[in-house]
């Protein structure tokens, strides 16, 4: 959607010199990778590329599933690059298996340097699997330099991890609801509906705790994308298991999440159970929260959920006073939103995180109610929302919890500091 | 479906060879695709009689990564044969081994061999084996055999060495192996036994013999094959033995 920022089309997106907030959010490629269960990464590269992931880790107490092999101007030259990774895997694994640490999964972490070097990770993996036959490895990339393209670093990890289900001719009435990397709120109203139109277990990866669990995504019979990174793992998954796939996007829109539920119906074969007392109930919900909220304006930031002009629109539609948005670009998915709000709404501003003229603070707007935490860091807002990665929403359940969040974020001042240190996030 | 690489010495006669194969093999009932994997991109020139063709990185640049379809491209040259170029960076900038990778992991995105199903499949390739990205062509999933054009001039069978080293560093690893070297006569003293001799040294053969005639450049003139612009020539009939050759070893 971003035009480069030439003048004529009046496009609030713009390239320019990166600036990245403390507040910024999301998650890393390696912490993905972690959501796999019985893994273990070593991750190969410049000493400087594995910082974030390595302090991130730390602080969000994940240091003990990650190693790092730091790469020298030699093993690139020499052509030992290779073996030094076959070397560093060999010492990693004799040093986990002497503390009983040995794990199903070996993620390799290359980074763009690997890109250039063209290394044969199949041969690579094919090679320590022989030595190792109780490990698997796979190759797994941090490489922003294909960031641009159809199969980005967040895109190819969560195909990565789905890569590992093996082909099982038991299949059972289960779906897979992949894309999000938070665990779906247990209490949702989707486990109850997709059971009623003849779909369960409903699995997430978040659910299984041993690699062999894990195994029991195969089985299922239509994968549900909640977030469209997980779109191309889906259509990998449809190549190597035949498991169709539906794209189930989070909304905010209570009609939208009707919808989406009519269409799984439609997909799994079954009648939609009534949802007329799901709608209602949200609706009430948003006008509670926009009493509370009153004229407080709202500010929502790219990081807090994976459609913010989704969640921009269902605010406005329902009257709430969304003054700006933070966001550094428009997915595809999010298209026909960011158009709705540049045609109905556009008093709305649109800022770029990344634009470095954020860091001149001209944006503050201390009484607003934000959603993220970069968003409350650019404006110095007293009410933040701490959303980060979608939060685990989805269906009606997922708007209740962000009513929830909101209701609560405007009803006490928040200390974003505290909240950053606690949500983790390293600059 | 066959797949092999060319590999040899620069300006050794490697894309001559490939094309007049393609065409021979064309002329034959094969559905045929070369994939040139120089920067240069002159490999199937004188299949689409004489005109270059864009390269899959002109496409990129132009396109976008996420642009570019196969009718971009993959050209239909003489008799059918499907041509791509790789293509490669400006010349003294960049790295060309990348853009060999990048050309290859397009083709694979993009479907190619499942949407045109070629039975063989030439890979031509720039001079040695230098980086990871001109060992691509020989992985696994792409060529099968491996065939050397030499000469018997000392340079040539030393780089001929070099390759067949290559190709047996990763022969643990199930790469493609070498079916043979293609003497491509420089009229060197004694070059039949030369090159024979140096072939038993490497631990392979030598599976034909291409005599140097004027036809080649006749034909290339004409922006064709030998096997296009003069099928009734004697270099032509070369140019077919070679193919049923090629055909008995790699199938």
């Amino acid at each position: 959607m971003s035009c480069g920022g030439c003048a004529s089309c009046g496009s609030p997106f713009r390239s320019t010199l990166t600036y990245t907030s403390p507040a910024h959010g999301g998650w890393g490629v390696a912490r993905m990778g972690q959501l796999l269960p019985e893994s273990y990464q070593l991750f190969v590269g410049p000493a400087a590329c594995g910082r974030h992931g390595a302090l991130s880790a730390c602080l969000q107490g994940r240091k003990d599933t990650i190693s790092y092999l730091y790469l020298s101007e030699d093993d690139i030259v020499s052509g030992g690059y290779e073996q030094a990774i076959i070397d560093g895997a060999e010492e990693l694994l004799s040093w986990l298996e002497k503390r009983g640490r040995t794990p199903r999964v070996m993620m390799i972490f290359v980074t763009c340097l690997d890109d250039l070097l063209g290394t044969d990770h199949e041969a690579l993996a094919a090679e320590l699997h022989a030595r190792h036959p109780e490990v698997r490895f796979i190759d797994c990339h941090m490489n922003p330099i294909t960031t641009d393209t159809k199969v980005p670093p967040a895109v190819n990890i969560r195909n990565k991890i789905y890569s590992t289900l093996d082909v099982t001719e038991q299949k059972d009435g289960g779906v897979n609801l992949i894309g999000s990397l938070v665990p779906l709120l247990k209490d949702g109203e989707y486990y109850d509906l997709l059971a009623r139109m003849g779909a369960a277990p409903a699995r997430q990866i978040t659910d299984f705790s041993t690699f062999d669990a894990f195994q029991r995504m195969a089985r299922s019979r239509l994968n549900v994308v909640l977030a469209p990174p997980g779109v191309y793992a889906a259509e990998q998954m449809e190549k190597k298991h035949g498991t169709p796939w539906l794209r189930a996007l989070v909304s905010y829109d209570p009609r939208k999440a009707t919808k989406m539920y009519r269409a799984l119906a439609a997909a799994l074969g079954a009648d939609c159970p009534d949802l007329s007392g799901y709608e209602t109930a949200c609706e009430e919900d948003f006008a509670r929260t926009r009493e509370i909220l009153a004229e407080l304006p709202v500010v929502l930031d790219g990081d807090a959920v994976t459609r913010p002009f989704d969640l921009a629109r269902a605010l406005l539609e329902r009257g709430f006073r969304v003054k700006r948005l933070i966001v550094q670009d428009v997915a595809g998915s999010d298209a026909e939103n960011y158009r709705w709000l540049r045609e109905r709404r556009a008093e709305v501003e649109i800022m770029q995180p990344q634009d470095p003229r954020r860091v001149l603070f001209r944006d503050r707007l201390p009484e607003c109610l934000c959603i993220g935490y970069n968003s409350g860091y650019v404006t110095g807002s007293r009410h933040v929302v701490p959303a980060d990665a979608q939060q685990g929403h989805w269906g009606y359940r997922g708007i209740a919890a962000m009513l929830e969040m909101i209701r609560a974020a405007a009803g006490a001042e928040s200390d974003l500091k505290d909240m950053v240190k606690k949500a983790g996030l390293v600059l | 479906m066959i797949k092999i690489a060319i590999y040899g010495k620069g300006g050794i006669g490697k894309s001559t060879t490939a094309s007049n194969l393609s065409a021979a093999l064309s002329c034959l009932g094969r559905k045929v695709m070369q994939i040139g994997c120089d920067p240069k991109s002159d490999s199937a020139k004188t299949l689409m009689g004489g005109a270059r063709i864009p390269t899959v990185l002109d496409r990129i640049r132009e396109k976008g990564a996420t642009g570019v379809t196969l009718e971009d491209i993959v050209f239909t040259g003489f008799n059918g044969i499907l041509c791509v170029e790789a293509g490669g960076p400006t010349p003294g900038i960049g790295c060309a081994g990348r853009g060999i990778i990048t050309a290859f992991e397009k083709l694979e995105e993009l479907g190619a061999y499942d949407a045109y199903r070629p039975d063989v499949v030439f890979y031509d390739v720039l001079g040695d084996v230098v980086c990871g990205g001109f060992a691509m062509p020989i992985r696994g999933g792409y060529a099968d055999r491996v065939l050397i054009v030499t000469s018997g001039e000392m340079m040539s069978l030393y780089a001929a060495s070099n390759i067949v080293s290559a190709v047996n560093n990763f022969g643990k690893r199930g790469y493609a192996g070498v079916a043979g070297l293609i003497l491509n006569s420089r009229n060197v003293a004694d070059e039949q036994a030369l090159v024979e001799k140096a072939a038993s040294e490497m631990g392979t053969r030598v599976l034909c013999t291409m005599p140097r005639d004027g036809a080649v450049q006749t034909a290339e003139a004409q922006g064709k094959t030998v096997v296009e612009a003069l099928p009734d020539s004697a270099m032509a009939s070369r140019y077919r033995e070679l193919a049923q050759k090629v055909m008995e070893v790699c199938s």
